[in-house]
């Protein structure tokens, strides 16, 4: 061994070397595997301290000194337990010196070790893994909120489209995708418009008859139960989806109770509105649905209806 | 990159003078007020952001783009840019070594972040030359603010000079405070 790569300099060079002699004891430790091994390690038998994983059936120094310049894979014997990669070199005297680092588990290392930027050396690209682990979170992190954000807008764009602005009911397209959503199921439709909502428009003003509309949207729901679709289809025209309601005297206590509610007094800003509805009704027993057919029928129970007087329900036969 | 700046000046405005102003500044500058840090947006706009906000505040753009810097370290998502800048050198003078690198390591982190390439000139005597090119205008002054707060980081006295395109650092005393506490695992690793 010369004497110029005496212990100090590889110290400063691979501070997580160690030194063997020819029987095998530690002679000396670079300074981050002193302190991580303890005082103790220092005379110590390698292979009392360390089990040699790979390459395998490596259990003294002959095997040690014939893998040299093989990649190492240690493992400690109690202590902290560290995991070490790293090559062994004879040193011309019986003896090796073992180029040690934590490999891949630097990471894991530095966190239960207490590791600082001193303890590894000038060319150990450890701090780089670790500044490229924390950089990479950082930049998944935002990567994920960014999708979120963009998930978010997705939705509400969705939902805007689906939504009449006014009333905040379904629209159209939300009442087609609900009657989509059906698929063979039983269900009823409601078909209804209000009754004197001109004649409300007319005298209160255009503002009175937005906020009668939304007035009415409010009751409607408040009738619904939960799974049922409200969609306002355009003007004072409405349209309610009823999963799974098949019988007629139920769809007509649910259009009687709605006739009755809007056939009262509603308050609003600019005066008080009388209006009333007129509502055709249709069942469909189940079954791939006709839906032009179903809706074509619902407006003639309509029409049927509002020809009978106002505040009626017709049933389409 | 402008999407970074931008954000960064978002979260700046709103962190430290509300978002009323900075819907203002928004508004003035005829921009978006939510920037995405990961999506790209046109160069010109960063500069008609700062100009917007140096009319709101009534303030020299280039002292809010130092504030801006030194926020970055100090407030701007708990620290996290601190912590990375930490990474590049043990103390004030290997950080300032490893400067060159940044554009590197931006890489590293999120290939295609192109920071513009900066140069390290080490005069002697403690005084050392950053010159860059600037991607927007005043953006030294951003620089400064960075090593300003770094140098506090790190316990450092230094003066530092802002010319155009260039950044004079002169290290009085790379030890004068204690540097902050830099934990190699970070929290929560």
């Amino acid at each position: 061994m010369e004497p110029s790569l005496g212990g100090d300099l590889l110290d400063r060079l691979m501070p997580m070397h160690l030194r063997l002699d020819a029987v095998g004891s530690i002679r000396h430790a670079g300074p981050t595997l002193e302190r991580l091994l303890g005082p103790g390690a220092r005379g110590q038998n390698f292979f009392r301290r360390f089990r040699v994983l790979r390459p395998t059936g490596i259990v003294a120094m002959p095997g040690l000194v014939a893998a040299a310049g093989a990649t190492l894979a240690l493992a400690e014997r109690g202590g902290r337990g560290l995991r070490l990669r790293g090559q062994a070199h004879v040193d011309g005297a019986g003896g090796v010196v073992l180029g040690l680092s934590f490999g891949l588990g630097v990471v894991e290392a530095v966190r239960c070790h207490g590791l600082t930027q001193a303890d590894f050396g000038p060319s150990d690209l450890a701090v780089e893994l670790l500044f490229l682990v924390e950089a990479n979170r950082a930049v998944t992190e935002e990567f994920r909120h960014l999708s979120h954000r963009l998930e978010a807008a997705r939705r509400s764009a969705t939902a805007a489209a689906l939504t009449d602005v006014l009333t905040g009911l379904a629209n159209r397209r939300g009442m087609a995708l609900a009657l989509e959503a059906m698929g063979s199921a039983a269900f009823a439709l409601m078909q209804l418009d209000l009754d004197r909502f001109k004649q409300v428009n007319d005298r209160l003003g255009h503002a009175a008859g937005d906020a009668l509309l939304q007035e009415v949207a409010r009751l409607l729901q408040a009738e619904m139960r939960a799974g049922d679709t409200v969609a306002r289809m355009g003007g004072d025209e409405f349209l309610i989806l009823l999963p799974r309601m098949r019988r007629e005297a139920e769809v007509g206590r649910v259009a009687a109770r709605i006739i009755d509610r809007l056939s009262q007094p509603i308050r609003l800003e600019a005066g008080e509105a009388r209006i009333g509805t007129s509502i055709g009704m249709v069942l469909h027993p189940g079954g791939r649905p006709a839906l032009a057919d179903l809706l074509a029928a619902a407006d003639a129970a309509l029409y049927a209806a509002k020809a009978q007087g106002r505040g009626r329900a017709v049933l389409a036969t | 990159m402008y999407g970074l700046v931008n954000h960064a000046l978002e979260r700046f405005l709103c962190d430290t003078r509300g978002v009323s102003l900075w819907r203002a500044v928004a508004r003035d500058a005829g921009v978006e007020d939510r920037f995405e840090p990961l999506l790209p947006y046109p160069p010109e706009q960063t500069g008609r952001i700062i100009a917007a906000a140096a009319a709101q505040l009534h303030r020299p753009a280039e002292m809010l783009l130092e504030d801006l810097g030194v926020w970055l370290i100090t407030r701007c998502a708990e620290g996290r840019l601190r912590r990375l800048l930490r990474f590049c050198g043990a103390d004030f003078g290997g950080f300032i070594a490893s400067i060159e690198e940044l554009p590197a390591r931006a890489r590293l982190a999120l290939p295609g972040l192109d920071l513009p390439a900066c140069r390290v000139i080490d005069r002697g005597g403690g005084v050392v030359l950053l010159r860059m090119r600037e991607p927007f205008a005043g953006a030294s002054h951003v620089v400064a603010g960075l090593l300003r707060a770094m140098a506090d980081d790190y316990g450092a006295l230094v003066l530092i000079e802002v010319g155009s395109r260039q950044v004079t650092l002169h290290l009085l005393d790379a030890a004068h405070g204690e540097a902050r506490r830099f934990d190699l695992a970070g929290i929560g690793m």
